[in-house]
Formats: structure tokens, C-alpha cells, sequence
């Protein structure tokens, strides 16, 4: 951990308050907490990652007022900063495209990464080289079927294009902007990477199952790492109607998918087939119709010309059923994804009230919070600390994911947090939502959940803050408090909890 | 296949020639597969009984792909970019050796392979059915009406069509669509698991008979059609006498543990990292690694709603039944061989006693696949439930074997008890009870327009069961169905708002008034709600114990366009169906009506629910898929191959 930093803050935190600040700069995540230091003349700060989705207009201008905004709120110094995972809304604003530049100017002492992206972790590494496999089929994916004239494949494209933004592909309406999209891929695990290889900041990789952690300088905060689990099968598991028998692992998920996108490549350019990604012998393969292939026996000649070629059979062709796969791919690469989110939950020791931030985490990720368990001292007292206890004491939740369906588990998630000062903060913009289609993001009866469990007191990043008579079913005393400790600005929210 | 007598089939019949004077037309083609799939072929203690040889029904015009009179193999690999020789299964060399060899690297095989499980499960619908089956029709609006319903005389499969651990039925296309992908050890093809292929297979022929089936109107809907798939599949294990006799030697007889029978997709299940088969009716392995029998829990009902969990339960208590009738049926033979102490000495059993039984294993095993698939004419036209299809397996074999001496029928209903599979509104579980009970008739002074439909068409149906073309066959029901519309269209117009109304409705579930009032109902220029003459299918059975039964059934059906929510109408509308499921028995003076199985359009609680389960569905799971890709259909959505997804992992 980076020594304490000089006092250099213009701001200090007041009095003995911790902050949490959520930007409002659209679909995306982007988090500053402020802690306040011994002494009470400084803060320590981290944030929480820096993105937005590829869809938004004038990202770049927008992250440059984020960051502007974060140097000024961390004094230019950020004591730990929070890669939770490598997508482009919570990593963009990291990357040369965007802001890079602007963070060049502000002192990092530490970055988080989960476990996963341990050089030295072999699962990591697998999982790593998983992703890749299925990023570069994806891309292969979206370029074959943009160049495909039938409506099927552009509907596909489009919707696995939508996926890809995760990604940092930004405009791929067009074959040209897709062709760029390789390097967009680049581009998010470059933004992602950039503060692990920037010069002088120290780099962790956190696990849930080692012991709970401290912030230097800060008296009574501890953070607990509850996920990514260190299990492959719950880091592959997105659906929570699942059952666990149903969830397992693909052994060869790399090669399944190395194997998908030679086709996809084939389908983009014609000609190229044959070859030893095909299932059988290359001299078994027949391309019927095609200038300078091998003779066609002529029982397959009769065959075509009485089946697939009959017009009125046409409907039963099935030239681009299989690319299906790319959707399910798609949705395969972002649930492992999200699953290998950081989720941190931070404890205030004193009030036993707890932030927990769960990032992008789904199911998988979510459920392997029940059996997590460290051992911790207070004074001269030594207790044991479970998943489920934390989540019962949670105060402020940064609700998962933009608020979609995936990520937020009900029983053994939301239903746990049973405190009567339950805020939420939902990153998100309906708006920047529907333009991807995604109508359910946020996912209503989430919201509507959400909205019982913490009496109103639901912030969405993209709308105002809640009014009057959402908050009519708290007392008198706790809709006081929210409305006095949520400051309201038209770049973030930010709400301060007594240490 | 055991006894050739058995297999009756109707194309072995069907010759345009008239038979050579020297030698009748062979009864079979006989084609080498695999019993289960090539990972077994690849293991020592299994690799002798896994290689089977298929005894298909003789197709006398049979074209290379292969392509014959009810299906079509196209192997064309779009993701590979290429075709493969179609395989010419009358060829000289391939006749003489009983097809060719099993192999992995030879798609001819593939095709073969596919071809024979297809001709297989195909051959047993017919026997069970006791007519010609059809896959289900191309609906054309450019026609008029009458005759939108165009023929498809052929189901078409593609054995190559997929790169993705995922095999399925495409109701859009009527094509098997099967998919490969690297393995652990090399190249795993679904095409060549025989459980596989039955069960898509099964998925067209319901779909073929029921294609309302596949409307996803509550948790027992998509269950059903899966289970019902797994139930063909497991059965058709028992088919194949050297892989019954191995297994029924290895476990000594007892059916109840684990061995290969009651495991489906070996392969498939271990190549996608689980440990074992992709489904089992009758164990499962635990968080331990061991295998552990199934025990009937009740509870399971009201938590599994994903529709292969939910379709294991059906699968369990039907194959629970059958488990239980079997032991009941060795009990004497085990007893003979020990002396009657009933406890068999250690180590293996007697060869003589595998046999027999083995022999007994394939008899009932046939009973149960017999009845399941009879019980499909006994099931209403929409919204079957689990307690439905109790009710239908019971009614149908009661038609069939009247005193039900081997308890077939008890064991069913106590299976279906001890895992709280109930039908609607019984109070007690007897036979009895379950059964369905006969129509009364909507007899009303004198006035019957059913009865008197059926016996107006009664020489046009009964001339159909000679009918051997399918095709002319399926012109002449579809005539027959447009007779029928226009008959009862003509019958109810004349009686506005007449006495007989409330019975007919009552009885078809259909609403035929103008002036019903009910939401959704389209009503046409003349001044009569649309409704449709679904299917008519006349079968000719032949019971056990020799009687002969001439039925007719008749789907009528009805539909309203309704809002999911009325209070909410962005969620959309859905199609809102009711109707009925009506058997005639055509013998006597006149044609009686026995059975009314019938889901009313105008039921408001039936509605209620549907509208409820749509609206949970929407809400609380809501997929992955859902959150990014929508869940409406725009034509290119993958909701529009609802099995597929089923299918997959995702």
C-alpha cells in the first residue's frame, strides 16, 4: 500500500463523514468514495472505475468534465483506484480516446484488480484466454454477418454488435466501422490495463478468501473482497433459473470458439473452405456450383436441384441458422464477463453499516457470497464476519449493472439486505438503454423492489432526485436525513454517512 | 427390433408394384448404427452392444440423400462451407452388408445413421397410432380458405446444420437441425446419438399432431413436449436386444439402477463437462460425484419451472411406472430361478434368465411406449397440463384393454401420485375418476349437429383408412375438415341466441354466437365467429384382445387476440385459444361421441391464468437473451425457434 499521501486536498472530508459520489454522465459506471483520514485533515480517496457505453454522445467531452470534476474531488491524488472489470462503460474513461490524458495528471497509489486477471492465476489465465477466443469469433462474428445481404444476418449483427460495445466498439453500423472494431477491442483492455502498467502505481490482485483489508490512514473502515469466486463453474453461470447441476463448465470453451470463428470467418469471405477447423476429411467436402471445385457426383446434383434449389421449398434453407451461435456467444463472453467482476463491500466499523458495490456481478458471482467468511479483530475482540451478515447490514448499494435483470439476485442478494436505511444508486441512462434496445434496463420490477426496500430513497443517475412523496413511507427523521446527506448537482449525486 | 410381427407398418404395404413372383419385398432394411452414441463404442465393457442394426421399415423408393416418403437428409454444413456425398442406401454393396459400417469420419454414415433412428421412432408412432402419420403443415394465406393447410410430405433433416453443442426441431422450416463441435476427444456430432434423434424426431411428430403444443401458456407446456421427447427416447433403448441383454446381465436384472437404459446423450452430456449422461429418468449424480436413485418428491412440481427440469419429472413418474410393472411382471421368473426365495445368488445370473428377462424388459418397455404415444389422441387441443396427459394415458388404454390385469394403469396413477402430478379438479385419484367420462351427448330435442356431422361424413372417413398415399390422404381430410366447418357454420347460424347454444358450447368449448361479447373474438362478414376444424384424424385400432374400434377425433379450435395485460397494454396481445379434442366411435347406427375433451374460450379463469404466467414469465424470468436482445419477433429473432433454445446452454 502506498504510503500516506501529503495533505494536499482542498477539500476535506467534513467531519468524521465518508462520500460517495456517483456521476451522472450517462450509461456507465464512474464512483468516487471519500474516507476521511486520522487527523481529520484529509481524505482518503478511491474510485470506483471510470466508463461509459460506446453509444453516447460526445463521450469524450463528457469524461473529460468527469475526470476534471474527480481530480478536483481527490486533490489530484487517488489513493486506490478500482478496475472492477474490463468493459468500456467502467473503463473508458481510461483510455486515450478519452481521458487518459486528464488522469496522467493525478497521483495513483494503488490499483485493484480481481484475482482474475493474476498473471501468476491459472485459472485466470484460462478464463483470460477464453475471452480472447470469444472476442475475436464475436468480431468475426459481426463482420461476416454485416457483409451478409439477408435480413436475418443483419439483425443478428446488429444485436451482437450491441453486445460488442461492452467492448469498446462504438459505431458499427457499417463494415468499415466494424473493421475498426478489432482495434476497439484493444482498446478496452488497454484503458482497462492502463493504470496497472502506468509507472509507480502499485498493483493488486484481490481474492475473496484472503483476509479482509484496511485502508492506510483510515480508522474504522475495512473492505471485504466479496467476488469474483474462485470457482470456474459460478463464474459461468448468468441465469439465476438455473439450477447448479445444469450450470457446468465447457472444458474446451476455447476451442468451441476457436472453431466458430474460422466459420465465421468463411462466411465473411467465400472461398476460403475446406480446412481442418471442417468436421471431416478435405476430399469428402463438395462444392456444388462452384468454378473450379472438384466434379459433383451427380446423385448430390439431383438432390439440390430437388430440394434446396426448389423454389417452393425455400423456406426450409437453412444457409444462416447456425450463426445463432454468435448470439449465444455474445451473451456468454458478457455474463463470464460481469462475473469476474471485483465486488468490494466496505464496512464502517463503528455503525456496522456497510457499502457494497457489486459492479457488473451476476448470478454466479452473487451466490458465492454466501460462503465467504473472514475472521477479524476488533480491539481485543475477534469475530467472524460471513457474506450473509454483510449483506444484512448494507446501507448503500450500488445496484449491479445498470439495474438489469441479471444482477441483482433476489433471495439470496436483495432480500438479505434488511436494513431500514437502505439507499441505492443506480448507474444508468434509460435513454442511452433504449438506443441498444435494451428495454429493460433498468428492468422494472427490480426498480419497483428496489424502490419498497428502500422506502424511495433510489437514486437513478439519469433522472431527479427522488421527491417529496416518493419518500412518504419513511419517518419524518429518515427522509430528513437522506434529503440532508444527498448533495444534488447536475454532475453527480453524492451522499455522506457518518463514520 | 424383436418380433418381426410387430412392426406393422404402412409402407411395407404400400407397393406400386405388385410384388415380384419369386420373392415377396423384404420386411426391413437392415442398417448398422449406434445403439447409443460412439463414445460407448469407444469403451470396452460397452463397445460390443453398442453397435445396433435398425430395422427399418422397407422404403421400396428410396433416392441417395437418403430421401423417402416421409423424410429428406440434406447434408449440407453451412458453417464448413460445403456439401457431402448423399448416401445411396440401395446400393448393391451397402443392401448386402446391412449399410454401412458405424464411423465417425464418414458422413455417409451420418447420414445413414440419422435416417435410420428417424425411420425408427417414425415406424413406432405409426404402430402405436394405428395410422400414417404427418408432419405438421404449411400454413398458406395466399389460398382460400379450406385449403391454406398445404402438405408436407417430408421432413427434412439436416445432420450437419450447426456448429454448437445443440441439436433441434425448427417448427418453421419441419427440419431436424443437428450440430457438432470439438469435444475432449475430437469432433462430437449430435447426429449420431441415437436418443438424440428420437427425441427431435419426437418433437416433430407431436408438433405434427399438436401444433398448439409449443405456446408457452404455463410451466407444463414446453415440459410436456420435452418429456415426452426423453420418454420415446428412453423406451426405444429397450428396443435393441443385444444392449438390453448386456445391461439387464451387468445390473442383474434390476432396471432401477444405474445403468445405460434409463440415461440419455452419453456423449453429448460428458462432452459438454458434465459428468455423465445429458439426462437420467432414473438417478442423478449428487454434489458428491455419486449416483443416487431418483426418489419421487412432490415438492419437485412446485420448484422446477426451467422446462427440462420440469419435463424429468413426467419422465420420472411415467418411467417409475414402468419400473414398477416390470418387477411386478419378473417377479415369478426370479423366483423359478431361486428356488422361490426370490433372492438371487451372487455373481451373475443365469444366461437363460437374462433372457427372458429381457424378453419381459421389451415387452412391457413397448406397452408404455404404446401408450404413451396413444395417449396423444386423448389430450385436449391447447394448454396441456401434466394432470391432463395422466388422464388421456388412462382413457386411452382403458379403450384399449379394458381390465387392466398387469396393473399398467394403477402403477401409472400411483406414479403420478407419489410425485404430485394431479389433475385439475380431482378429488380422489382412482381409475375411475381419472378417466375421462363420456361425452353426454348435446343431444337436444333431437337436435345434434356433431353427431350428425360425423355421420354425415362417416363413408368419406371410414373410405380413408384405405387410402395408402399420404398425400391424396391429406387432400381428402382436409376436404373433409372444410365440410365440417361449413357444416356446423350452416347448423349454428340459423339459431341465434337457441337453447342448443349453451350445449354446443359446452360441449366443443367453441363460441359460435355473434353476439358473445367476448373480447378478442373475430367474427366474420357472415356474421359468425372464426373458428377452425384443427385436425381430423381417423384411426383404426386393433386391441389386444382382438376387437377392432373405428374412432374418429376431431379438433376444433378457437382463438381471441387478447392484451396479456389489460392493464398494462404495452406488454402486447397473445393469442388466446380454447376448443376441443372430440372422439367419435364410428361403429353402430349412428356415430356416437364419446369423449369431449374440451379447454372453453370463454373461460375466464383459464384466461386469467395464462394472462398471470405470461406476465410472471415476463417479469421474473426474464433471460440474459431477454435484457439485451428483446424478447418480441421481428422474423429474425431466435424466439422464432422456440426448441433451440430450449436447447442450448445459454
Amino acid at each position: 500500500m502506498a504510503q500516506a499521501p501529503k495533505p494536499r486536498s482542498r477539500k476535506k472530508t467534513p467531519g468524521g463523514q465518508v462520500l460517495v459520489r456517483m456521476y451522472r454522465h450517462g450509461l456507465g459506471d464512474c464512483f468516487l468514495l471519500r474516507f476521511p483520514k486520522e487527523g481529520g485533515n484529509s481524505s482518503f480517496t478511491v474510485l470506483i472505475d471510470c466508463g461509459l457505453i460506446g453509444v453516447a454522445k460526445d463521450p469524450k467531452p463528457t469524461m473529460q468534465k468527469v475526470v476534471a470534476s474527480i481530480a478536483e474531488g481527490c486533490g489530484s491524488r487517488i489513493d486506490i483506484a478500482v478496475m472492477t472489470h474490463e468493459h468500456w462503460d467502467h473503463a473508458s474513461g481510461f483510455s486515450t480516446q478519452q481521458a487518459q490524458d486528464a488522469f496522467d495528471n493525478i497521483d495513483v497509489g494503488e490499483v485493484w484488480y480481481a484475482w482474475t486477471e493474476d498473471p501468476e492465476n491459472e485459472l485466470g489465465k484460462k478464463l483470460r484466454k477464453e475471452r480472447a477466443a470469444k472476442v475475436k469469433a464475436l468480431h468475426a462474428a459481426a463482420m461476416a454477418l454485416r457483409g451478409n445481404a439477408a435480413p436475418l444476418a443483419a439483425g443478428r449483427a446488429a444485436r451482437v454488435e450491441t453486445l460488442l460495445q461492452f467492448f469498446g466498439v462504438e459505431s458499427t453500423a457499417s463494415l468499415q466501422g466494424l473493421a475498426a472494431a478489432g482495434e476497439a477491442i484493444g482498446k478496452t483492455r488497454s484503458a482497462f490495463e492502463y493504470l496497472g502498467q502506468r509507472r509507480g502505481v502499485k498493483v493488486s490482485y484481490r481474492y475473496p478468501t484472503k483476509a479482509a483489508l484496511t485502508l492506510p490512514g483510515v480508522d474504522g473502515v475495512r473492505v471485504y473482497v466479496l467476488g469474483p469466486p474462485e470457482d470456474e463453474a459460478r463464474i459461468k453461470r448468468s441465469s439465476p433459473t438455473k439450477k447448479g447441476k445444469e450450470v457446468y463448465e465447457f472444458a474446451l470453451d476455447a476451442a468451441i470458439d476457436d472453431n466458430l470463428a474460422v466459420a465465421f470467418e468463411r462466411l465473411q469471405a467465400p472461398g476460403e473452405a475446406g480446412g481442418p477447423d471442417c468436421p471431416f476429411e478435405e476430399n469428402l467436402s463438395l462444392f456444388p456450383g462452384k468454378t473450379g471445385a472438384k466434379p459433383v457426383p451427380a446423385a448430390l446434383t439431383r438432390l439440390i436441384a430437388d430440394t434446396w434449389d426448389e423454389p417452393e421449398e425455400s423456406w426450409r434453407k437453412i444457409e444462416l441458422d447456425w450463426t445463432a451461435a454468435a448470439e449465444t456467444l455474445a451473451l456468454n463472453l458478457d455474463s463470464h464477463t460481469n462475473n469476474t467482476c471485483l465486488v468490494l463491500a466496505f464496512e464502517l466499523v463503528k455503525s456496522g453499516q456497510v457499502l457494497l458495490f457489486a459492479a457488473d456481478a451476476q448470478v454466479g458471482n452473487w451466490l458465492s457470497w454466501q460462503d465467504t467468511k473472514w475472521t477479524v479483530k476488533d480491539g481485543n475482540e475477534t469475530r467472524t464476519v460471513t457474506g450473509p451478515d454483510l449483506l444484512q447490514r448494507v446501507v448503500f448499494y450500488k445496484v449491479g449493472h445498470h439495474g438489469s435483470h441479471n444482477a441483482t439476485l433476489r433471495t439470496l442478494g436483495l432480500e438479505q439486505m434488511t436494513s431500514d436505511d437502505l439507499i441505492a444508486f443506480v448507474p444508468v441512462s434509460k435513454e442511452q438503454a433504449k438506443k441498444n434496445r435494451w428495454d429493460e434496463m433498468p428492468f422494472e420490477p427490480l426498480v419497483k423492489r428496489l424502490r419498497e426496500k428502500t422506502g424511495g430513497r433510489l437514486v437513478f443517475s439519469d433522472q431527479d432526485a427522488p421527491k417529496k412523496e416518493s419518500l412518504a413511507s419513511l419517518t419524518e427523521a429518515q427522509r430528513k436525513a437522506f434529503t440532508t446527506r444527498l448533495t444534488v448537482t447536475p454532475l453527480f449525486y453524492e451522499y455522506s454517512f457518518q463514520l | 427390433m424383436f418380433s418381426p410381427d410387430s412392426n406393422q407398418f404402412y409402407l411395407d404395404r404400400k407397393l406400386d408394384d405388385p410384388a415380384s413372383a419369386t420373392a415377396p419385398p423384404p420386411p426391413f432394411r437392415r442398417l448398422r448404427g449406434y445403439a447409443f452414441d460412439p463414445s460407448l463404442a469407444l469403451r470396452l465393457d460397452t463397445a460390443s452392444m453398442n453397435q445396433a442394426v435398425f430395422e427399418t421399415p422397407w422404403e421400396r423408393k428410396l433416392d441417395p440423400g437418403p430421401v423417402g416418403e416421409y423424410v429428406e437428409v440434406l447434408d449440407y454444413d453451412p458453417a464448413s462451407g460445403c456439401w457431402y456425398e448423399p448416401v445411396d442406401l440401395n446400393k448393391l454393396e451397402i443392401v448386402a452388408q446391412d449399410g454401412l459400417a458405424p464411423s465417425e469420419g464418414n458422413p455417409q454414415f451420418h447420414q445413414q445413421m440419422v435416417y435410420a433412428a428417424t425411420m425408427n421412432t417414425i415406424a413406432n408412432f405409426e404402430h402405436a397410432l394405428g395410422r400414417q402419420i404427418f408432419w405438421a403443415a404449411l400454413y398458406d394465406e395466399t389460398q382460400p380458405p379450406g385449403q391454406r393447410d398445404v402438405y408436407v410430405q417430408r421432413l427434412r433433416i439436416y445432420p450437419h446444420a450447426l456448429r454448437a453443442a445443440n441439436a433441434y426441431y425448427s417448427p418453421n422450416k419441419r427440419a431436424l437441425l443437428f450440430g457438432y463441435f470439438p469435444g475432449p476427444s475430437g469432433m462430437v456430432f449430435s447426429c449420431l446419438s441415437h436418443d438424440i434423434v428420437a427425441h427431435e424426431t419426437t418433437h416433430a411428430l407431436l408438433d405434427g399432431m399438436h401444433r398448439r403444443f409449443i405456446e408457452d401458456n404455463h410451466e407444463d407446456s414446453l415440459a410436456f413436449h420435452e418429456a415426452f421427447a426423453d420418454l420415446v427416447a428412453l423406451f426405444e433403448h429397450f428396443m435393441f436386444p443385444e444392449v438390453l441383454r448386456h445391461q439387464i446381465a451387468q445390473t442383474r436384472g434390476d432396471l432401477a439402477s444405474q445403468s445405460l437404459l434409463g440415461e440419455l446423450a452419453q456423449q453429448f452430456g460428458e462432452a459438454t463437462g458434465r459428468y455423465g449422461a445429458l439426462r437420467s429418468a432414473i438417478g442423478e449424480r449428487g454434489p458428491d460425484g455419486k449416483w443416487h436413485p431418483i426418489e419421487p418428491d412432490p415438492a419437485r412440481l412446485g420448484n422446477e419451472f426451467e422446462p427440462h427440469a420440469r419435463g424429468a419429472i413426467l419422465v420420472a413418474a411415467v418411467f417409475g411406472a414402468f419400473l414398477a410393472v416390470n418387477k411386478a411382471r419378473v417377479e415369478d421368473l426370479i423366483r423359478l430361478a431361486t428356488a422361490g426365495t426370490g433372492v438371487l445368488p451372487a455373481g451373475s445370473i443365469h444366461p437363460d434368465l437374462v433372457n427372458r428377462l429381457t424378453e419381459q424388459a421389451n415387452a412391457t418397455a413397448k406397452t408404455f411406449l404404446n401408450m404413451c404415444i396413444r395417449a396423444l389422441d386423448y389430450c385436449p387441443p391447447v394448454d396441456m397440463t401434466f394432470g391432463d396427459y395422466l388422464r388421456a394415458l388412462v382413457t386411452a388404454d382403458f379403450d384399449m384393454v379394458p381390465n387392466d390385469r398387469y396393473g399398467y394403469r394403477v402403477a401409472l396413477i400411483e406414479s403420478f401420485r407419489r410425485w404430485g402430478i394431479l389433475p385439475k379438479g380431482l378429488r380422489t385419484l382412482s381409475e375411475e375418476q381419472l378417466r375421462l367420462p363420456f361425452a353426454r351427448m348435446e343431444d337436444f330435442e333431437g337436435w345434434g349437429a356433431l353427431t350428425e356431422v360425423a355421420a354425415k361424413l362417416r363413408p368419406q372417413i371410414t373410405e380413408t383408412l384405405y387410402v395408402r398415399d399420404r398425400r391424396v390422404l391429406f387432400h381428402r381430410l382436409r376436404d373433409a375438415r372444410g365440410a365440417i366447418h361449413e357444416y356446423l357454420e350452416v347448423s349454428m347460424s340459423d339459431l341465434s341466441d337457441a337453447p342448443h347454444r349453451p350445449e354446443f358450447n359446452r360441449v366443443t368449448g367453441l363460441n359460435l354466437w355473434s353476439k358473445s361479447g367476448l373480447e378478442g373474438l373475430a367474427v366474420k362478414s357472415n356474421g359468425i365467429p372464426y373458428f377452425e376444424v384443427h385436425a381430423l384424424r381417423p384411426a383404426l385400432r386393433v386391441s389386444p384382445a382382438g376387437t377392432i374400434m373405428k374412432q374418429l377425433i376431431m379438433v376444433l379450435t378457437q382463438v381471441r387476440r387478447v392484451f396479456i395485460d389489460p392493464e398494462n397494454r404495452a406488454l402486447g396481445r397473445f393469442e388466446f385459444r380454447g376448443g376441443a379434442t372430440l372422439i367419435f366411435d364410428l361403429e353402430g347406427e349412428k356415430p356416437s361421441l364419446r369423449y369431449a375433451i374440451t379447454r372453453r374460450i370463454d373461460d375466464e379463469q383459464r384466461l386469467a391464468e395464462i394472462r398471470g404466467y405470461r406476465k410472471r414469465k415476463g417479469e421474473e424470468r426474464l433471460s440474459l437473451r431477454g435484457t439485451y436482445f428483446g424478447t418480441g419477433g421481428d422474423g429474425t429473432r431466435l424466439d422464432d425457434e422456440p426448441l433451440s433454445l430450449l436447447h442450448s446452454e445459454a
